[in-house]
């Protein structure tokens, strides 16, 4: 009762007050509205997210930002169907581009450029290919925030100690390395197989991809499955999974591979857990005279069932303001999604700067619209080939698929 | 007047059973059996909460496609299976557990305590610690390799991931069922014990023929419920294929019923379907307490 | 000889302490380490307590604390009076339909509680409690697992008490106040140490309910300590620790009432 009582009173306080900083112009049409902004992630980015929306008042007066945070991406997706049937689900979201496809297909995630006219967000900054993540039948359906390309990293000392000399360029060199690399404790590369993460570097990097299911069975990523099942069945390739570890990034972090294909994160990660190892970031290597790899792309998407959605659109393009990614990038380690924010971010990253050349090729994941189900289903077929020894070729695997995924 | 005393009794009785019951019937009625409704009746859909207006009605279909599924098979064998295997050893693990520490011995608290704790501590902690040591050639998967089992990762080995699923749980559960034995054994008077060590018996013969049938009653419901919780087994396989493959992972070696319900509704959102499994599951679960209740009448 | 077989006892229980208790001594030196000795032998000098200091500096973990003991405590005391009651009408009263009764609790123990999940997500959002320890409390009041359980118990309490107290002129409601309630007291502790565990360490609905930093219990709020992209072992394992000392202790004072023989000055009495 205490506390009704309290909240009351500083609602009425916050409203007074609100009323009586914009008196002057604004003041008639400011509305009071609350814009739900649904989360989740660490500490470092509850803060970046608080001080995302100080200042808010000012230029949207009458709104007031609520920061909904999930425990994880899982439980947020395993509860979505039910926060929007009770009318709970927040107004905006910040997903990735893995499984946005289906939800903008069936019109989970509203287009934004009528707004984006209206309101002239300014757009023209965002990295080209992070903004056509999130595009679709010429419709934007998210204000990207982040935009990170696959990359490849290579365990410097082990590479040194045999012998190898240049770094790899091509998938041939790296499977020519992983031979020497490959010991009795080490693995050459790791192929972390258990989401589509992964295995998209390969076929992207080997000019293919999975083009919204268009596509699936192409040469290119027959070629590039087939790779990657050669690297497993000659033995030079881990499964994180194989050693009870959950992710390639621990899988390279202890040292038991000397190659991966991996992700912006392997900076912060690899500072922290194996300041010792000596390693280097690359762009993905290339295959059949082809260079690829994937833009990870976070972006601000708004739900259809917002009762808000424009005011939450205008909340998401002021919390994608460029100091906002900024201070996001110090704070948890992501790479921003604007074009000028590029030196600054590779300039306090010199880790990363090898890498650079991925973000002018790097495309979206391209996964069929149910892209959950086909993420499993890829993951699904690679294990019965490794761990349960079915004879299923590459081109095989992808037929199968193709069937079931292409439109 | 003794038979209208009874008859008095008997709607004393009455009237006290509905007393005591209300509480729990009336929150069972609003908090299980409502949403138990709506979960029945989106089963006859296809349906997905999130675009509920987009339903369509299609009978019996949900079920019809369960049993054409190969999966839903592979599930159903691993989930037998495991019940078959885990309920008798976890029982009669727990039971020795529990008579271990009811003994009249030093540092008693201290060995309750040890043997609770993996019920006590998270799913998560408890698997990242066995995942360790199962991995190939670390502790217990080479120490194994000299008793004939494979010297291999085990939850990555088509043969050997549910065993080692199977490993972790009993070891999780056996604090819960060791603790609910100890309660078991306070009820048991101890007359009867000092009137069987006057007649000669040893230990081992009381125990089987004091202990044990005294605690029946414990028994039906570690057998009972053992037998529920082991087809609803989840947590332990989330965390150990969780982010490498996801539950089922490798190859369907780890699918259960349940894991095969969660993908479909959690996962795919394929939520009458995900609904229909439930409750195949659920009736799966009945025959098979039911069949045990027949076979072995352990109340009178 | 009886000396040699109670020391092979001792050593068996002490090699089966060893074996329980090696989770924890894993999570308890993984939480001390910095995040590059994870999974290594650590050098003495580099333990220390800086992974929990970090925990309570970035995360609010005292507002995670409080919702945790208030939804614990009350759902534990729910539970108490709902099953005592229950169990012990459907273990000794004589009434029409007392087996379907039965067999609906067992039925609530047989449906996947996962299935049940979103409709009654639906229905706490519906009253307002998503996010509150309310929606965590009142759903759960009533346990099918613990109504067995006092069951199962009262089971064993002789039917000859309960009829020499009718003989007293006790009704049946009284005889229960009066004779079995005080005998309670292993069935009282086994369900407080088993509600309390369960409920304390609930992941599940809990994750499911709540959507707000501050709002979350224990669990929940401790499974989102990690970095942006990857988890820390060493601060994950120093949560799993603050999350299991609260239990810990719970059951180490509960566990005394625990005395080999309890029973048989009760039932005398």
């Amino acid at each position: 009762m205490k506390k009704g009582i309290t909240k009351v009173l500083a609602a009425v306080m916050t409203a007074a007050l609100l009323v009586c900083g914009s008196i002057p112009a604004m003041a008639a049409e400011a509305e009071e509205v609350t814009i739900s902004f649904g989360y989740w992630g660490d500490s470092g980015e509850d803060k970046a997210y608080a001080d995302a929306i100080k200042g808010i008042e000012s230029v949207l007066p009458g709104v007031t930002v609520e920061l909904v945070k999930y425990p994880s991406t899982n439980e947020f997706w395993a509860n979505l169907p039910g926060q929007v049937a009770a009318g709970t689900a927040p107004d905006f979201i910040a997903p990735t581009n893995e499984g946005h496809m289906s939800y903008i297909v069936e019109g989970l995630f509203l287009p934004l450029n009528d707004y984006i006219d209206k309101y002239g967000f300014d757009l023209s900054d965002t990295l080209p290919n992070a903004l056509e993540a999130w595009t679709y039948q010429d419709q934007i359906y998210a204000i990207p925030t982040t935009a990170a390309p696959g990359i490849f990293v290579v365990n410097k000392d082990m590479w040194d100690a045999a012998g190898l000399g240049e770094l790899p360029t091509t998938w041939d060199e790296v499977y020519e390395a992983a031979k020497v690399l490959t010991t009795d404790d080490v693995a050459g590369i790791c192929i972390d197989f258990s989401q589509g993460y992964h295995p998209t570097q390969y076929t992207n990097s080997f000019g293919g991809g999975w083009s919204n299911g268009e596509t699936i069975n192409s040469p290119e990523n027959v070629a590039a499955l087939e790779y990657i099942l050669k690297m497993y069945e000659e033995g030079l390739a881990v499964n994180p999974k194989d050693l009870g570890l959950s992710w390639d990034g621990e899988v390279f972090a202890a040292g038991k591979c000397a190659m991966t294909t991996a992700g912006a994160w392997y900076v912060g990660l690899m500072s922290e857990s194996a300041p010792d190892i000596n390693y280097e970031v690359m762009a993905v290597p290339g295959g059949n005279g082809h260079q690829g790899s994937s833009m990870h792309a976070t972006g601000f998407a708004v739900l259809s069932t917002s009762k808000n959605p424009e005011v939450a659109a205008q909340v998401a393009n002021y919390m994608a303001s460029v100091s906002a990614q900024m201070n996001m990038s110090t704070r948890a380690g992501y790479i921003p999604a604007l074009e000028s924010l590029q030196d600054w971010y590779y300039d306090i990253n010199p880790k990363m700067a090898p890498s650079r050349a991925s973000t002018e090729f790097a495309v979206s994941f391209g996964y069929p619209v149910q892209s959950t189900e086909f993420q499993t289903d890829l993951v699904r077929a690679f294990e019965e080939v490794y761990y349960a020894g079915a004879d299923t070729t590459a081109q095989e695997i992808l037929n199968t698929l193709a069937e079931k995924y292409s439109n | 007047m003794p038979r209208k005393k009874r008859l008095n009794f008997d709607r004393e009785s009455h009237i006290a059973a509905a007393l005591f019951l209300a509480p729990a019937l009336i929150c069972i009625a609003i908090w299980f059996i409502y949403p138990l409704v709506q979960s029945v009746y989106i089963s006859f859909f296809d349906f997905n909460y999130l675009f509920k207006d987009r339903a369509v009605f299609v009978g019996f279909e949900n079920y019809a496609n369960m049993f054409l599924d190969s999966e839903f098979y592979k599930g159903l064998s691993h989930s037998i299976l495991f019940m078959l295997i885990v309920v008798p050893i976890q029982t009669f693990l727990a039971l020795l557990l529990a008579t271990l520490v009811n003994q009249k011995i030093k540092g008693r608290g201290f060995f309750r305590a040890a043997y609770y704790m993996p019920y006590v501590l998270s799913a998560v902690a408890v698997a990242t610690v066995f995942m360790y040591f199962f991995v190939k050639d670390q502790g217990v998967a080479k120490f194994l390799s000299f008793f004939g089992f494979k010297n291999t990762t085990w939850f990555a080995d088509m043969n050997l991931a549910m065993p080692f699923i199977g490993i972790l749980y009993i070891w999780q559960m056996l604090g819960f069922y060791m603790i609910y034995y100890l309660s078991g054994l306070q009820t048991i008077p101890g007359e009867i014990y000092e009137a069987s060590q006057i007649d000669g018996a040893n230990k081992i013969q009381t125990f089987f023929f004091i202990t044990i049938p005294s605690l029946r009653h414990s028994t039906f419901l570690v057998v009972t419920y053992g037998i529920i919780q082991s087809f609803q087994i989840f947590d332990q396989i989330a965390v150990v294929t969780n982010s490498s493959g996801g539950p089922g992972s490798p190859a369907g070696a780890t699918t259960t019923l349940l894991t095969y319900f969660y993908i479909s509704s959690f996962k795919l959102y394929k939520m009458g379907y995900g609904s229909a499994v439930a409750i195949v599951l659920f009736l799966i679960i009945l025959i098979v307490s039911i069949v045990q209740r027949r076979l072995v009448k352990m109340e009178d | 000889m009886k000396i040699f077989k109670k020391t092979l006892i001792y050593a068996l229980m002490i090699a089966l302490a060893l074996v329980f208790l090696v989770p924890l001594g894993y999570a308890v030196i993984t939480s001390l380490v910095p995040f590059e000795y994870v999974n290594k032998i650590p050098p003495l000098e580099v333990l220390s307590l800086r992974n929990y200091i970090k925990i309570f500096e970035q995360y609010p973990i005292m507002d995670w604390f409080k919702n945790s003991i208030i939804v614990a405590v009350f759902t534990l005391a729910g539970n108490l009076v709902t099953s005592l009651l229950a169990g012990y009408a459907l273990a000794k009263f004589k009434f029409r339909g007392r087996e379907a009764v039965f067999n609906l609790i067992l039925v609530q123990l047989m449906i996947p509680f996962q299935v049940l999940l979103t409709p009654l997500y639906i229905m706490v959002a519906g009253l307002g409690w998503h996010s509150t320890n309310i929606g965590l409390i009142v759903p759960f009041l009533v346990s099918g697992l613990s109504i067995f359980m006092a069951r199962q118990f009262y089971k064993t309490i002789p039917d000859e008490l309960i009829e020499a107290a009718r003989v007293d002129g006790l009704g049946y409601i009284r005889s229960f106040f009066h004779i079995s309630l005080p005998l309670s007291g292993p069935l009282v502790v086994t369900l407080a140490i088993l509600d309390f565990t369960s409920c304390w360490n609930a992941y599940l609905v809990p994750s499911t309910f709540l959507a707000k930093n501050t709002a979350f219990t224990l669990p929940v709020g401790l499974a989102t300590i990690k970095a942006a992209n990857f988890i820390r072992p060493n601060e994950t394992m120093a949560g799993v620790l603050i999350l299991s000392l609260p239990v810990i202790i719970v059951f180490l004072i509960l566990q005394r009432q625990f005395i080999e023989g309890i029973a048989t000055s009760g039932l005398k009495g």
